[in-house]
């Protein structure tokens, strides 16, 4: 298995061929990133092509001081605000709807694993970014406490404190949702 | 304060977080003290069945993405390859002294880059440092304004990147996306100008020229280069050239500039055309 | 009345037989042309000098060439007779028991490198028709000269094409396209439009007329100073040149040769049509 942030200094180093494998590695939970943070497909599309190619402009400021994708996962966290800078008119939108439609359990048990799928994810969308972009990090990106402190620039207790919070603010979103539904 | 540690560990535990430092023994402890706190029962069960539910299938997203990323990718490597080899053809230039005085290994490494002038490179490459250090940094409120308009600079900068390099390639048409980048970055690079107006001088395309014209009109002031572009206008063969090197002159040159145009037009150098042109512009525009 | 007839019918025949004695020999060939690289991307330059060319888009992966070449013994206005032929300083021999040989040469210079294929005729005084197939993703360059006009049917590659005196004409192309033509027209139809980068019709003076197929959306910019324009699109076309400096009080136009666009179905890539004199024609297709 290749190290991305060996990689990412053979990038530095001018071998820009190697950008791609980092590409292709991460480009898909990049993708589902952005669409996790609520923008749809097309924007998300377009959102991962911006984050490269600033990888690309910024090649030169990488220090290997966190890990390839946390430094990455920070491009991209500023991309989206810049985005929403820019258009300010947006609103985030969260395709809870087409999330459904690429699930393809169907039957049986499984349909109660797509039911408590669906409600998980609109608890999810129910609380702030803020809390919403700690777990996302940590669940979805597979990004560990270390690499997280250092993107969100705050100590470790303090993320931890954090988390649990955004699980707390989770679980009560939840618990409410299944109350409506059942 | 211990159910916020029993919290920290079972979230650890399932990210698979590599500073978990719980041992086996406590695990008995925690069961027994689990068993009378319901509540926090609850919670490690929500967190257990959120963080280990059957993530859904990754949406996928569409070729395009791929296809856009490789353009970009391939873009980016041709115009590596074209300053290396530039750069090789001007090992013995006054220019090489310039880059010498750079101290960095680091710079030296990448001095085959984007841009030819390998003083235009430093500040490019500056400005990417200061950029850098920014968002690596991760700012708090106060320092985001300040990355977010680094970032829109270096966008700018990487646009007339990307400008300057579709200008050199062999077909027009990549030579008009080009100009249509140039257009982009507000013509704020000295060296994006200077290379647009070589190329107005002696594309072979007439489609390129008239779109650098065009994109000239936007510039904040022509500067030393008006006197160039009236020169261009003066000798130039082609009629649709010459037409709208006149208009861009007379629309937004000098004062100066315009009494020298119209003054051209009594001395019959211009085209008859372009003449009709100059007069039917002069009685429209009033100053 | 009568004097005039008697003068101008002499003069008839004369011209007459002037331009049957321009073909004065011909030779027709066919080559097949295969490609180093099947299945990769094929970049054409063709120059030539005296002709007419015709490039069909087709299936295949080979370069299917047909040429007919004819010697010109004309005179081109536009060129002056600056060296006499050698023939007269030197005395002629005897052709007693001789035939005339009728030079039935062909000069066609065909080339192919790494998908790279190059077809040139540059010798002045032979006029040949080209009719070439070539795989559909082909991207080509053409200049052709004088003689005939430039026929381009079914090709999806990007063209590059200049034509001095004949016309361009262009269908089932999607793009991009940069041509010129000086007095001829340029006349494009596209079944669909590349977002690949910008496409520029321009003639000094002969007219541009293109045909957008129904799917196709484009940004179309139009910039003509004595032409007239005529359009079919269902947008109207809105000044873009904008005057961005000018100080209080003061007030300018653009008179004459202002570009102006219009979007068709939202907007997308940009295709210029450019001329001096010549009218532009914007139709929607099928």
């Amino acid at each position: 298995m290749f190290n991305e942030k060996e990689l990412m200094f053979q990038v530095k180093a001018g071998q820009l061929d190697k950008l791609a494998t980092l590409f292709e590695n991460n480009k898909l939970q990049l993708f589902n990133y952005f669409i996790r943070s609520g923008n749809s497909r097309a924007l998300s599309e377009d959102l991962v092509q911006e984050t490269f190619m600033r990888v690309l402009a910024y090649r030169t400021s990488f220090s290997g001081s966190s890990t390839f994708k946390s430094w990455m996962y920070g491009i991209a966290r500023n991309t989206v605000a810049e985005h929403y800078r820019k258009n300010k008119n947006q609103v985030l939108n969260c395709d809870i709807d087409d999330e459904e439609l690429t699930n393809e359990q169907t039957l049986g048990e499984e349909f109660e694993s797509k039911q408590q799928n669906a409600i998980f994810n609109q608890s999810l969308a129910s609380i702030s970014p803020e809390d919403r972009e700690i777990i996302v990090l940590s669940r979805f990106q597979q990004l560990n406490y270390q690499e997280i402190s250092s993107l969100l620039d705050c100590n470790l207790n303090t993320l931890k404190s954090r988390m649990r919070n955004a699980l707390s603010k989770l679980q009560m979103s939840y618990q409410k949702l299944v109350g409506e539904n059942s | 304060m211990k159910n916020q540690q029993i919290i920290d560990w079972k979230i650890a535990s399932l990210a698979n977080d590599n500073s978990n430092e719980q041992s086996e023994e406590l695990s008995e402890a925690l069961q027994n003290y689990l068993k009378e706190n319901t509540q926090l029962q609850e919670e490690l069960l929500f967190i257990e069945q959120f963080w280990t539910n059957d993530v859904k299938p990754l949406v996928v997203p569409s070729d395009k993405m791929d296809a856009n990323f490789y353009q970009m990718l391939s873009s980016a490597q041709s115009t590596q390859q074209y300053s290396s080899q530039q750069e090789t053809a001007q090992q013995h230039s006054s220019h090489h002294i310039a880059a010498q005085e750079h101290p960095l290994s680091l710079l030296e490494k990448i001095k085959s880059w984007f841009m030819p002038n390998p003083i235009a490179q430093f500040a490019t490459l500056a400005l990417v440092f200061v950029v850098g250090l920014n968002l690596n940094k991760t700012p708090n409120n106060d320092d985001n304004n300040l990355a977010y308009s680094g970032l829109q600079q270096e966008i700018s900068s990487l646009t007339t990147v990307l400008a300057m390099s579709m200008l050199q390639k062999d077909s027009a048409s990549e030579r008009l996306s080009g100009v249509a980048y140039s257009r982009q970055t507000d013509l704020s690079n000295p060296l994006l100008v200077e290379q647009l107006i070589e190329l107005l001088a002696r594309d072979k395309s007439t489609s390129v020229r008239l779109a650098i014209i065009n994109s000239l009109g936007h510039l904040k002031s022509f500067g030393s280069s008006e006197q160039r572009l009236f020169i261009l206008a003066i000798q130039e063969e082609n009629l649709l050239v010459q037409i709208e090197l006149c208009r861009l002159l007379l629309n937004y040159g000098s004062v100066d500039i315009k009494k020298l145009l119209t003054k051209q037009v009594n001395q019959q150098h211009l085209k008859p055309e372009v003449r009709e042109f100059i007069q039917a512009q002069s009685m429209a525009s009033y100053i | 009345m009568k004097n005039t007839l008697s003068l101008t019918l002499p003069l008839t025949l004369v011209a007459m037989l002037a331009t049957s004695m321009q073909i004065v020999s011909a030779a027709e060939k066919s080559y097949s042309l295969p490609l180093s690289k099947p299945g990769e991307p094929v970049s054409i330059d063709i120059e030539v000098y005296r002709g007419s060319i015709t490039l069909i888009g087709y299936q295949g992966d080979t370069i299917e060439i047909s040429a007919k070449t004819s010697t010109f013994a004309g005179k081109d206005k536009d060129l002056k007779k600056v060296k006499n032929k050698m023939n007269k300083s030197r005395s002629a021999r005897s052709t007693e028991g001789l035939k005339s040989v009728k030079n039935s040469t062909m000069r066609l210079e065909i080339e192919e490198r790494n998908n790279e294929v190059e077809i040139s005729s540059e010798v002045s005084n032979q006029h040949v028709d080209l009719v070439i197939k070539v795989p559909q993703r082909s991207s080509i360059e053409v200049e052709l000269y004088k003689g005939g006009d430039l026929n381009i049917d079914g090709v999806n590659g990007g063209l590059e094409l200049e034509s001095y005196e004949g016309m361009i004409i262009a269908n089932n192309i999607s793009g991009p396209i940069v041509a010129e033509t000086a007095r001829t027209d340029i006349v494009v139809s596209f079944s669909d439009f590349t977002k690949t980068s910008p496409s520029s019709l321009t003639s000094h003076m002969g007219n541009v007329d293109i045909t957008l197929a129904k799917k196709v959306a484009a940004n179309v910019n139009i910039q003509t100073y004595q032409g007239e324009v005529f359009s079919g699109l269902d947008n109207d076309f809105v000044v873009v040149d904008e005057i961005k400096k000018g100080k209080k009080g003061q007030k300018q136009e653009i008179v004459l040769g202002g570009i102006m666009q219009a979007k068709v179905n939202g907007g997308g890539q940009v295709i210029s049509l450019i001329s001096y004199s010549g009218n532009l024609y914007i139709r929607k297709g099928k």
